[in-house]
């Protein structure tokens, strides 16, 4: 009795061990960062252009990094969320499910370096477009769309058997039950999954060096409308460094003391980025919830 | 009946004890000239190698209501679940033998599942209404079946609910409240009426009342009395009480020696309750069995 006591409070003090643990690293990493950035921060540095002889600011890296993130989502929500109804409610047991499963595990278990460098072959290369928004959008949907998928997956399995017995037996077919009766079920799952994946595609900066590109971006002029200019801040097909990519490049070009000035307050712009896409996925799965249910 | 005061409720568990329930309230014989809704002939259901339940021949007369009853395991709502083609959805499941609707194959390769499904409703044993409010439940089937125009979904939606007497507990808000947030024997009704909705022939129910309280089971029960004089209904229930009250004829289905469920004895209620032909339905009624 009082052994197995003795095991349960060193039980109970590991735990909360391990939980502070996490938490400390988490507070001591923004900590961090806002404590750097926040003497020379301002507004401005958002929207600015980047300077290679002072602080500057990282206005086009961020635009990219939104930009970048709305068109790796136009690839990745449908297919990622297709994909998952397929591997929910379609895919049987056999080799094909088989596969797809195996893919899935193995491509989310590739560094994303690797990711890139494959992404590098067949979307700079191969394709011959050079370093591109569009490139690095496509590699970026290689490694999230597994992810996407599986998530969605989980989604549409969570909704009870009862519901789609009971749309179909109202004599719905298969797509109707899938449409009206499982997905809106499914749907703040799904969302918490898009929302989750937006935010690795918005940190990501490995898979994006040699597709994207890493060039300083100049002066944006946003009133070129031109999809195929290469200049134009719209087109998909011109390099397209993002705020993760400009991170690493300013911390590993010494261009003088500022650069880290740049790479501290670019960070902390990240993490709060990344924190907004987590806090928001949970905020939003929980309202949709909420709306749909009607409870 | 969400307002219960007074003396504590009669439960199922009380009125177990009573062998055999009070011969007034059974339902008359239904008569040889009526017209067979639904007819099963020598069917087996498997799944995969194992015969769940075997050489089942039944017919269900129209506009009558018929029993299943018998030990858990049996196969009952397998039985069941044949006549709207649910066991479909089982994977390795197969349905051997013959099922009729109207006197048509309801198996034949042209026959679509979905097309059986709109004239057969299922009432499930759980109440499983749609996390949607209590006008999108009960216009989800017509909606499926294209019915688009408002005035006519509205209609629907009243008529049905009406049916189910559901209408004036939940007219005020139809469209504000969701279906989950109605009580067990309320879903259970609300489920009901979305069945209504899609105007079927013939209401399936499997154990409808196992998940209500009395009171709750009481208003299913009879909800199911009123309905059968447009419906063909058929139901299984653990309870024999219950048996006995809404059903013109009952069912009683038993496990093999071989693990198989099989039907015992078919006959009008009366008869099953007061003087079946099979010792196995004597020792079931008066529960020295299962």
């Amino acid at each position: 009795m009082k052994r197995s006591l003795t095991a349960d409070r060193i039980a109970t003090a590991v735990l909360w061990a391990v939980a502070v643990f996490v938490i400390t690293v988490l507070v001591a990493i923004i900590g961090y960062f806002l404590v750097e950035s926040i003497p020379t921060f301002s507004v401005s540095f958002l929207f600015s252009d980047p300077s290679d002889t002072a602080i500057g600011g990282i206005g086009p890296v961020l635009w990219n990094s939104v930009y970048l993130l709305v068109l790796t989502m136009l690839f990745t929500v449908p297919l990622g969320v297709l994909g998952g109804i397929y591997m929910a409610e379609y895919a049987g047991e056999g080799r094909l499910t088989e596969a797809i499963r195996f893919s899935q595990e193995l491509i989310s278990s590739v560094p994303s370096i690797v990711v890139g460098l494959f992404g590098f072959a067949l979307f700079v290369a191969t394709t011959g477009w050079g370093f591109t928004a569009l490139g690095g959008a496509l590699t970026l949907l290689v490694f999230n769309l597994p992810l996407l998928m599986r998530l969605s997956e989980q989604a549409i399995r969570a909704v009870p058997a009862d519901e789609r017995a009971a749309s179909l037996a109202l004599g719905s077919t298969k797509w109707q039950t899938i449409r009206h009766a499982v997905l809106p079920v499914a749907i703040p799952g799904i969302v918490t999954g898009i929302v989750l994946t937006a935010g690795r595609v918005f940190g990501e900066a490995a898979a994006l060096l040699f597709t994207a590109g890493l060039s300083t971006p100049v002066h944006y002029d946003f009133s070129n409308l031109n999809l195929l200019d290469p200049r134009s801040p719209w087109s998909p097909f011109r390099n397209a460094t993002t705020l993760s990519v400009y991170i690493w490049k300013s911390n590993s070009e010494g261009l003088g003391d500022f650069v880290h000035q740049v790479a501290n307050m670019s960070s902390m712009v990240l993490i709060v980025m990344v924190l907004i896409f987590n806090l928001g996925s949970r905020w939003l799965g929980g309202a949709l919830q909420r709306r749909i249910s009607g409870l | 009946m969400q307002t219960l005061e007074g003396p504590e409720p009669v439960t199922p568990a009380k009125l177990a004890p009573l062998a055999r329930p009070p011969l007034e309230a059974m339902s008359g014989a239904i008569g040889p000239d009526a017209a067979v809704k639904l007819h099963a002939e020598d069917v087996s259901v498997l799944y995969g190698e194992r015969v769940a339940v075997r050489d089942v021949t039944l017919d269900v007369p129209e506009h009558s209501v018929m029993a299943f009853i018998g030990p858990s395991g049996c196969g009952k709502s397998t039985v069941l679940r044949c006549f709207d083609r649910m066991n479909d959805l089982i994977p390795g499941a197969t349905v051997r033998g013959r099922v009729e609707l109207d006197g048509e194959d309801m198996y034949a390769p042209s026959v679509l599942p979905v097309e059986i499904r709109r004239k057969v409703g299922l009432v499930f044993q759980r109440p499983n209404p749609f996390p949607m409010s209590i006008y999108e439940n009960v216009a989800y089937g017509p909606r499926r079946h294209g019915q688009k125009d408002r005035a006519r979904l509205d209609e629907v939606v009243e008529r049905s609910l009406r049916q189910a007497a559901l209408w004036d507990e939940v007219k005020d808000d139809l469209r504000k409240k969701s279906g989950l947030a109605l009580s067990g024997g309320q879903q259970q009704r609300l489920c009901i009426a979305r069945t209504l909705a899609i105007d079927p022939e013939v209401i399936l129910m499997d154990e409808p009342c196992s998940a209500l309280d009395p009171i709750a089971t009481l208003k299913i029960e009879e909800l199911i009395s009123q309905l059968k004089a447009e419906y063909t209904i058929l139901i299984v229930t653990h309870n024999m009480q219950q048996a006995a009250r809404v059903s013109d004829r009952t069912a009683f289905f038993t496990l093999g020696e071989d693990r198989a469920g099989y039907l015992v004895e078919l006959d009008d209620t009366l008869k099953i309750f007061t003087n079946p032909a099979n010792q196995l339905t004597e020792d079931y009624v008066s529960g020295r069995f299962g």
